[in-house]
This record gives structure tokens, sequence and C-alpha cells, in this order.
């Protein structure tokens, strides 16, 4: 066994761990849920074959008693409870140690021979009166091989005599035992059922065809008929078993199906095809067969169908494992890729010969597809990340006595890698001081006339180029007042500063907040919150904190979707060239000096009835030089708001390769990053939020300056 | 099982629903069928039912069918009555072929269980 197929394993057995906290951390909610359990099951039987497999004896000796007791939770003879969930969580955990330790090193560990102790006794506790004992409770070996079995599908038609029901038999019960056996249609045959006159209320006259996609054989089957044996007539055939059998294309006609069960001869069906109509509607029509008996038999077709999409689905589902980096430097060379291709179009274009313009097309055209295709290799949906956060509520509120659940919304919402990863710590820290400082005590909650339980939500949402990340908490909301003076005290602001919500909220996230205990004390934030700041900085973020006294605080965190290449429009001011993100930009419209003039020097437009004001990026940026007589208005949307921005000319579309401006250049307000065109000049990416906080700030002075 | 009546030819069946039942359930219904064109069933109030009285209902569907009589439900089944018409493969995407409007008392609330 080499090392590689080792580390493969310890990789996918963190996933599948992952995978089994949070499917138990849900079922602690919902106990009964049939399919939570299944998952728990399947995760823990992976790990033991697995394991197994690749030499990690101990795990899959440890994971036996812990497979067997959801074996039996699965069978429904062992009741899911909070002890049970504990358990099985300190057994992730421990097998957890176990796929890090050293090999043999964990048996000894006496922890999680206490846990198997712990599982065994669950299983004894319920073996008591059950039959079957003599299976279970033995150490060790693992008594299915952990090879995949094979999915075999039977039709199985179950002919009851009459008396059935006399017998005390409900044949729903048995359709349920097979319905316990894998994935399961069943059809009831009523043509049978005379009419009401003629009933004997007392008489079985139904009769069951039932479709079984199953790993187990045939004899589980014929179990289940055990008790009716002498009662029923029972055919079992096996009608598909993941393509040994037949398998060109799609599954049997209608008509076949039907032949083959005997409900027709070969003879009836030729006769009745002469016609030109759906042969189930033919069929029935002609009263060659029940209606009952087509339906069963395209619910077989139905049944079968699916199953072989399930299986093409999890065969396309198979993945490869790349290693990180080498996604890394695929993006990184797909980004220079870009820039040279911008370039070959510029000369292209320049050259004016047709056939170079067309092959200068193509290859844009190819590797905009390629930069997209890359990037979305890199894309990973947030929820793995959200559900990690499950546990740490789990235990953290626990510890502090508090009740808290952790609801998560928009999980499937995808982000780069990278973001991602760098995500996690200021995720962590957000949710910790909602636990810590802004959720309160159950009796403080009650008090406050909310419900004992807090609850802090995790959203994430898209919104163009930016995803939206929430973390809301129904707690006590921030101490303005505290804020304000300890900011005051720490000479941040003015005493007299006026200040909006919002940007007093934002002094918390200033590095001075973090150390200062008393605000922390009575505020309830402020612990760290700079460390938090700086990492979604780093990932070209924002921060935004609402919240209201009382009633909970929003962390709203907004950021790229990626990091490496972004949609921009390209500008010209003077010699200058600009980038602006295209996501933001509603559209371009003419600015004439005369338009200008109408609007008696202020910056306001008129575009179709709406007045639009914009900011002269000519004079923002002190660009010398004369405006050409008509400029353009590039109009844009942030934070709901419309806003132009003027430059001479709009180049057009470039797809930009976002590089990160110098350390020197780092806290230029309204840049956030530069880019290289294709003849090799470079274009600042514009912060358009930032420009317009700027041009706002300009404008409250003035008008104080200009009052004072 | 409870029978209520009410004035517009709803018939209200409520409690269990099983084959100690369904003698008594197919004399009401054969009754009915003697009596009314028009019979709608109220089966919100049923807390268990098992194939037997599957089967009555279905036998006094085809009755009323064959003579030209409605048999409707009313209302959404209890779950319990749902559940066994799952359990037990009663339920069905095409209503009966005898039936012209093609309805069936086993089309119950859209798609298959």
């Amino acid at each position: 066994m080499t090392d590689t197929h080792r580390e493969a394993f310890k990789e996918e057995a963190h996933e599948l761990l992952g995978e089994l906290e949070n499917a138990l951390l849900e079922l602690e909610k919902t106990p009964a849920d049939e399919d939570l359990i299944g998952r728990v099951f399947r995760a823990m039987h992976t790990i033991k074959g697995s394991g197994a497999m690749f030499g990690f004896d101990d795990i899959a000796a440890f994971t036996h008693d812990v497979e067997t007791v959801y074996d039996r939770v699965r069978g429904g003879k062992i009741a899911v409870t909070k002890p049970l969930i504990d358990l099985t969580l300190s057994a992730c955990d421990a097998i957890r140690r176990m796929v890090g330790a050293p090999e043999g090193a964990a048996l000894q560990d006496p922890q999680s021979a206490s846990l198997t102790q712990s599982f065994r006794a669950v299983l004894h506790e319920q073996e008591q009166p059950a039959p079957g004992a003599a299976e279970a409770g033995a150490p060790a070996p693992p008594q299915r091989p952990p090879e995949k079995a094979r999915r075999v599908t039977y039709r199985i038609r179950f002919q009851p005599v009459a008396e059935l029901f006399v017998s005390g038999t409900n044949p729903i019960l048995l359709l349920n035992e097979l319905r316990g056996l894998g994935a399961c249609t069943v059809v009831a045959h009523r043509e049978r059922v005379p009419l009401i006159a003629e009933l004997n209320p007392e008489l079985c006259y139904t009769y069951w065809d039932i479709i079984l996609t199953t790993e187990r054989d045939v004899d589980a089957i014929r179990d289940v008929f055990i008790f009716v044996e002498d009662a029923c007539e029972l055919r079992i055939d096996v009608i598909d078993d993941e393509g040994w059998t037949d398998d060109d294309g799609g599954y049997k006609k209608l008509g076949e199906i039907l032949v083959e069960r005997g409900d027709l001869t070969l003879d009836e069906i030729k006769k009745a095809l002469g016609s030109c109509k759906r042969i189930g509607d033919i069929l029935v029509e002609s009263g060659l067969v029940a209606p009952d008996k087509v339906e069963s038999a395209l619910v077989e077709q139905q049944h079968i169908r699916e199953e072989r999409q399930k299986r093409q689905a999890a065969e396309a589902a198979a993945s490869v494992r790349v290693p990180a980096a080498k996604l890394d430097s695929l993006v990184n060379m797909v980004g220079e890729l870009v820039t040279i291709q911008s370039r070959l179009s510029q000369l292209a274009t320049r050259s004016g010969d047709l056939a170079i313009i067309q092959v200068a097309e193509e290859v844009e055209r190819l590797i905009a597809e390629l930069r997209d295709n890359t990037m979305s290799v890199r894309m990973l949906p947030i929820g793995t990340t959200f559900s990690k956060f499950q546990r740490l509520v789990r235990d953290l509120s626990t510890g502090l006595g508090k009740e808290i659940v952790l609801a998560t919304e928009g999980g499937e919402t995808e982000l780069d890698k990278t973001v991602i990863e760098k995500l996690n710590d200021p995720l962590i820290h957000l949710i910790r001081n909602s636990i810590d400082h802004g959720i309160e005590k159950p009796e403080a909650r009650r008090q406050a006339g909310k419900p004992a339980q807090g609850t802090i939500r995790l959203a994430a949402e898209h919104s163009g180029a930016h995803v939206f990340i929430r973390i809301t908490d129904d707690g006590a909301g921030l101490d303005t007042e505290a804020i304000r003076a300890k900011a005051i005290e720490r000479g941040m602001i003015a005493a007299d500063a006026t200040l909006s919500e919002r940007e007093l909220y934002a002094l918390i996230l200033a590095p001075g907040f973090s150390t200062a205990k008393e605000v922390t004390n009575v505020s309830g934030r402020g612990v760290g919150m700079d460390v938090v700041k700086r990492s979604i900085d780093a990932l070209q973020g924002t921060i935004e904190i609402t919240s209201q006294r009382g009633t909970g605080s929003t962390v709203s965190l907004k950021l790229p979707l990626t990091m490496a290449i972004i949609d921009g429009l390209l500008v010209r001011i003077a010699q200058a060239y600009f980038v602006m993100p295209l996501a933001a930009i509603e559209e371009c419209v003419e600015l004439t000096r005369a338009d200008a003039a109408k609007a008696h020097g202020k910056n306001l437009t008129s575009i179709r009835g709406q007045i639009v004001p914009y900011i002269r990026l000519r004079e923002r940026f002190s660009i010398d030089g004369q405006a050409p007589a008509i400029e353009q208005i590039v109009t844009t949307s942030i934070d709901g708001l419309t806003v132009g921005f003027v430059v001479d000319q709009v180049v057009g579309e470039h797809q930009t390769v976002i590089k990160t401006m110098g350390r020197v250049y780092r806290d230029v307000e309204a840049v956030s990053g530069a880019t290289i065109l294709g003849d090799g000049t470079v274009a600042l990416i514009l912060d358009l939020p930032k420009l317009l906080q700027g041009a706002e700030a300009e404008i409250r002075a003035q008008q104080q300056t200009g009052r004072g | 099982m409870e029978i209520r009546y009410s004035d517009r030819g709803v018939v209200r069946l409520e409690g269990e629903l099983n084959i100690q039942e369904a003698g008594r359930l197919r004399e009401l219904l054969l009754q009915a069928f003697g009596e009314v064109q028009e019979l709608s069933l109220d089966l919100e109030g049923v807390t268990e039912a098992d194939t037997a009285c599957l089967q009555v209902l279905c036998s006094a569907h085809k009755s009323f069918l064959t003579a030209n009589k409605t048999l409707t439900t009313t209302g959404v089944p209890a779950a319990p009555f749902i559940r066994t018409v799952d359990d037990s493969g009663y339920r069905r995407t095409v209503g009966c072929h005898s039936d012209p409007q093609r309805g069936c008392l086993w089309v119950i609330g859209g798609g298959r269980g």
C-alpha cells in the first residue's frame, strides 16, 4: 500500500467526518429523519470499508461498533437520543485522532476503548428483548466485505390468496419491509375488485407488482414473504443489475415488459401495434390488458430509468483530486493569456488584415471560455465552510450556558476557493463574538421578552460580481453610547462630532478598540474586530455593521467572487486609462458642454427625466488639460444609488486581470488594483464606492465650511 | 368508524377505516349507491386505514361509474389515509379508464408519493 493511497484515504476520511458531523447535528434536531440516519450509517460504513482497505485496521475495528449501532437505528430498533449523538460526536473526534495518529496507536487510546464499550452497551441494551442477538456484540472483524455490493433491480409479483386478511396479515407491513431493502415502487392491481354488491369486504382482491432496487440478494426478498409463503403466489425476476444484463440504451419497451410478465402475448401486441396510438392507450382501449397492469409496467419502466439515471449521475460525479497549487498556476497562466490576447486583438485591429482579425476574434472567444471554465473550477460552495460552524456554535454555546441555534442560508453560493479559505477565520471570529457577547443568557432573553433560544443566521447570496455574507444575531445589539464614549476617550472622534450610526459602528473596526476591555464588557463587541477588517480588506471586501439595541446586530461582508479576473469597462481620460468593474455599470451617455451648463455649475444631469449626480474623474484625479467637447458619463449603481462618472472616452469592455498594487500605493483610496493593457500600459482599477464616499465627504466638508 | 351526513350529499368518515369496519363501510356505500346519483366522501377525519377499506372504496367507485353515477372525495384526505394509499401502492397518476373524466379516488394531491 503506497503512501499516496493512505493520504487519499486520510483526506477522504476528513471529508466524511465533516459530513458525518453535519448529519449528526441535523439528526439531533430531527431524530426521526430516515435520510439523515441513512447518511450517518453510510458515512460510517464508508470510513470502515475504506479504512480496512487501506490498512487502517484500528479505524475499521473502532468504526465497526458504531456502524452496527446505526444499522440498528436504521432498522428502527434503537432510537436516536441526545446521549447517542454526543457519543457519536465523540466517536468522530476519536476517528479523527486515529486518522492523524501513527498506526496502531489508537487502539491503546483509553478514550476510544471506552467509547467502544459505550457503543457495545447501547447494543446490549437493545438486544435483551430482541431476537437475532447472536450476531451483535461480537468483536471487531468486519462482517461484510468492504467492496461495494451490486445493486440489482427485481420485479416482484405478489398475489396473495383471497383469505389473506382473515389470517391477520396486513400487506402494507410486507410492502414497507420491502421498502426497507432499497428503492421500491409499488403498484396495486385492483381489476379483480368486484362491484360493491358482490364485494366481500374481508377478502383480498388486490395483488401487487413491486419494483425493488437493492443490494441485498433474492433471499432477503423471500424472507419478507416467509410468513405468507403458503398464502400467496410469489414471482421474483431480475430485471436490471447494473449493466450486467442487457444495457444497450433505454430500458425495455412497455409492450416487452407486459409480454415478459405474461400479461400479454406477442401476437396480441403485434396486432395492437397496427394502429398508431400510444401502446398503453391502445391496449387498454382494446381491453387486452387492465389499466392497472399498464400502469404497473409504466412504473417499472420509470423506476429503472430513474435507477439508471442515478447510476449515470454517480458516475458523472466521479471527480479528480488536484492539488490547489496546480489550479493556482493554471489561473495565473490563464491570466497571462488574457493579457496577451488583448494585445493580439489590438494589433490585429491596427493591422486591418481581415484574416488576422478573424483569428484574433476566435482566440478571444476561446480564451473567454477558458477563463470562465478555469474560474469555475476554483469555485466552491460556501456551504462546506458554513456547516463547520454548526459544531462550533453547539460547543461554544453549551460551554457558556446559552441556547443558540445556527441557521444557514445560501450554502450553495459559490465563491473562489482562495476567498473561501481566507474567510474561515474572520467568520469564526464574528460568530464567536455573536455567541460570546451578542446573544444573552436564556433568563436575560426571557426577561427581554425574547425566546430563550437565540439564533445566529449565516446567509450568503450572490449579487453581481459580489457575494454578500451576513451574520445576524438576535442578541442585545451594540451600545452606541458606549462606543461613542470610548471613541472620544481614545481621541478617535471629537467630543461634539455628529456621526451617523453607520460611521459609529465602523469605529469598532479600528485597531484601538480591540484591546479596550471596558468597552468589550459594556458594548459586547470590539474584540479583534480590526483583525476581521484586515482579513476582509485583504480580500478586497467591505464590512458593514448594523445594529438595533435590544434586537440584535448584523455584520454584512461584501466580497468579490474572485480575486483574479473581472470583466471591466476600459475608459480614458487624457492619456490615462482606467478600468471600472462592469458589474456595477448601468449605461453610458454623452455629456455635452451645453448639458453641463444647464445645471448651473452643479454636477447633475437629467437622464430620461431622472436627475443623476455625477463625478468628474478628470477633476477628482487632477488631470491637466482640456476636456473634449463631448464627454461620456458612465452611470453606475452603488448601494442602490445611481451615480455617473465623467470620462473623456469609453474604450470598451476589457477582461481585466487584477494585479495588486505595490505596498507604496496600498493605501491609495479609490483604486482597488491595476491591470496591464495589451500594449503594456498600466490601467488603474477604480473602486467606485470609495470614489463616491470620497466625493460625498468632500461635499460635506464644503458645506460645513460654507456654513461656518 | 363514525359516519356523519351533511346536507350536500357529503358523507364524512371519521376514525378508523380498517378491516373491522370494512363490512359497515360496504353497507353504507351500497345503500348510498342505491339511493343517490352523486356522493362525495370527506376523509379529513380518518385516523387509520388499511387495504381492506381501500378495496371497498375502490369497489364503490367502480360501481358508481358503471351505473353512470359519481363518487368523489372532497377536501384533503387525512394524512394517515394518504399514507395508506401510498404504502399500499394504490395511488395512481392517471385515473380509472372506465371513468370518462379519468377521475379516480387514488389520484390524490398531485405526484406519486
